[in-house]
């Protein structure tokens, strides 16, 4: 379990703090759900999240 | 009158472009007081340009079937020399000096611009109720919401203001208004149209597509927008092919999957009754409908929304030092979106390219998939719960969950009016196929509108 209200004041001083509270109850709700899914992921290798192809390949 | 009558009519001189013109800006002068549908209207280049298409159709250069046909797009593409403010005040002062690709292709096709329509904050919320430009509101009824993003799009195809809009569809922002409009609209495959020059609401989700009053209309659109553009990476090369279904096409021997659980579990009656109905429809017209089991729906919705969370605030966030310039809902969305640390945005991404190959095993039992948009009609504007049989639920979570999964996916998923419910609404069913096959997609649905006929004009708006 992470903790949000930490992260979330780590973000800086711009977020009201009942703003951050809305945000932080929220997140903690979809993370609850979200952790599970994360243990299923295989430990296989992956293509990157970026294009790594040089745009002259690209044609 | 759909686009494919009013080309007939064009080429037949039985009509000009600029009675069509004329027609749709009255339209528009008559509606926009009650439903706020555009937020800026070209009326006068509008008129020039339908002028100039009658002109070049005099001299026998007919460009294809968009030629003199009045048409909208939504704010959040760029229009070289007219205001594209994403529905924010972040640019209400924004004038491109270029055009979006598709807006480029729409020209270079011979449509006439009648102008920008509304849309929820950034596209960020599927009521279209914004903060600074008003609510935009659906033409079966005033009080409720046309749905969005893509609002203003809706509403002006089902009134009849625009023969077809352009929208753009993230989270279902495309398939929502036409849901809860009554209109036809496309969300194609990641890839198959250029995002040159629309604002981006996000990266890995955000498509777009037209909304139309049929079928073939939306069909004969996406001829004219498909394809790739050097300008967007992420447009693909794969072949366009013809997607205009033809008058005699057949969906005998397809096999129509229909899903079990997820897509009917929590849905209004009369939504599933009139989705249940198309199905008939189908298995009467030779194709086989066959219950099919789909991966979890509810984990591919949380792996979207958790992108979605992380790249719209990434987005936004150079933008969010003057808080004052955002609407609360899209506002608490940034806010929780800058919370999620890089692992968890990776690791969602990840678990999108599993969900991807395990979807994939869909496609060999069945052909497409008949489910419904949206699990209820348009709620009245400003409520923010719906009651769905004993359980009240989110508008927005709603709204989203049946059409969310295949922008994740990234598949073609098309929205076509299936009835009126009792309380005189339209319903939407959804047609799905697998990736970069919208000419089925195309020919399912419009064999199906065939059959069941096109949906009727808003009352009064006949």
């Amino acid at each position: 379990m992470r903790d949000w209200k930490a992260i979330a004041a780590g973000i800086g001083p711009d977020i009201p703090p009942e703003a951050r509270d809305r945000a932080v109850a929220s997140q903690e709700r979809v993370d609850g759900a979200f952790r599970p899914l994360v243990r299923k992921i295989p430990l296989v290798a992956e293509p990157a999240f970026v294009s790594l192809r040089f745009p002259e390949d690209q044609e | 009158m759909t686009i494919q009558e009013a080309a007939a009519a064009l080429r037949a001189r039985q009509v000009s472009s600029v009675e069509l013109t004329g027609a749709c800006l009255d339209r528009i002068r008559a509606l926009q007081p009650t439903l706020n549908a555009f937020l800026t209207v070209t009326g006068e280049s509008a008129m020039d340009r339908a002028a100039a298409m009658d002109r070049e159709l005099a001299a026998g250069a007919a460009r294809g079937p968009l030629h003199g046909i009045p048409i909208a797009v939504k704010d959040v593409f760029c229009t070289r020399g007219v205001a594209t403010t994403c529905g924010s005040p972040l640019f209400a002062e924004y004038v491109p000096d270029h055009n979006a690709a598709v807006v480029d292709r729409l020209e270079d096709a011979g449509a006439v611009l009648l102008g920008k329509t509304g849309m929820h904050e950034l596209a960020y919320g599927i009521t279209s109720n914004n903060p600074h430009f008003g609510a935009v509101r659906n033409p079966w009824a005033a009080d409720r919401i046309p749905g969005g993003s893509s609002g203003g799009s809706g509403a002006a195809v089902a009134s009849g203001m625009a023969f077809m809009a352009m929208g753009s569809d993230t989270g279902g922002s495309i398939r929502i208004p036409a849901s809860y409009c009554g209109a036809v609209g496309l969300k194609p495959s990641t890839g198959r149209v250029s995002r040159y020059g629309v604002l981006p609401l996000d990266f890995t989700l955000d498509h777009i597509g037209p909304l139309a009053r049929s079928v073939r209309d939306v069909a004969l659109t996406l001829n004219v927008l498909a394809g790739p553009d050097p300008r967007d990476e992420s447009c693909s090369g794969a072949p366009v092919p013809g997607y205009l279904p033809a008058p005699e096409a057949s969906i005998r021997g397809l096999r129509l999957g229909l899903p079990e659980g997820f897509f009917f579990d929590r849905i209004h009656p009369s939504v599933r009754s009139a989705v249940l109905g198309l199905a008939k429809t189908a298995e009467s017209l030779g194709a086989e409908v066959r219950s099919v089991s789909l991966p979890d729906m509810n984990e591919i919705n949380l792996i979207g929304r958790l992108v979605l969370f992380a790249e719209a605030s990434t987005v936004m966030e150079p933008y969010l030092e003057d808080r004052s310039r955002f609407g609360a809902d899209v506002l608490a969305l940034l806010d929780q979106g800058r919370l999620i640390p890089a692992t968890d945005y990776i690791q969602a991404q990840r678990l999108r390219r599993l969900a991807q190959q395990e979807f994939s095993a869909v496609w060999r039992g069945v052909n497409c998939l008949l489910l419904p948009t949206t699990p209820i009609t348009a709620p009245p504007v400003g409520q923010d719960e719906v009651s769905i049989g004993e359980e009240d639920e989110d508008v927005r979570i709603a709204s989203t969950r049946l059409v969310r999964p295949f922008n994740v996916l990234g598949l073609p998923a098309l929205s076509m009016p299936c009835g009126l419910t009792e309380s005189g609404l339209p319903a939407g069913a959804q047609i799905v196929g697998p990736a970069f096959e919208e000419a089925r997609v195309l020919r399912v649905a419009a064999v199906l509108e065939d059959a069941i006929g096109p949906c009727p004009s808003p009352p009064g708006l006949e």
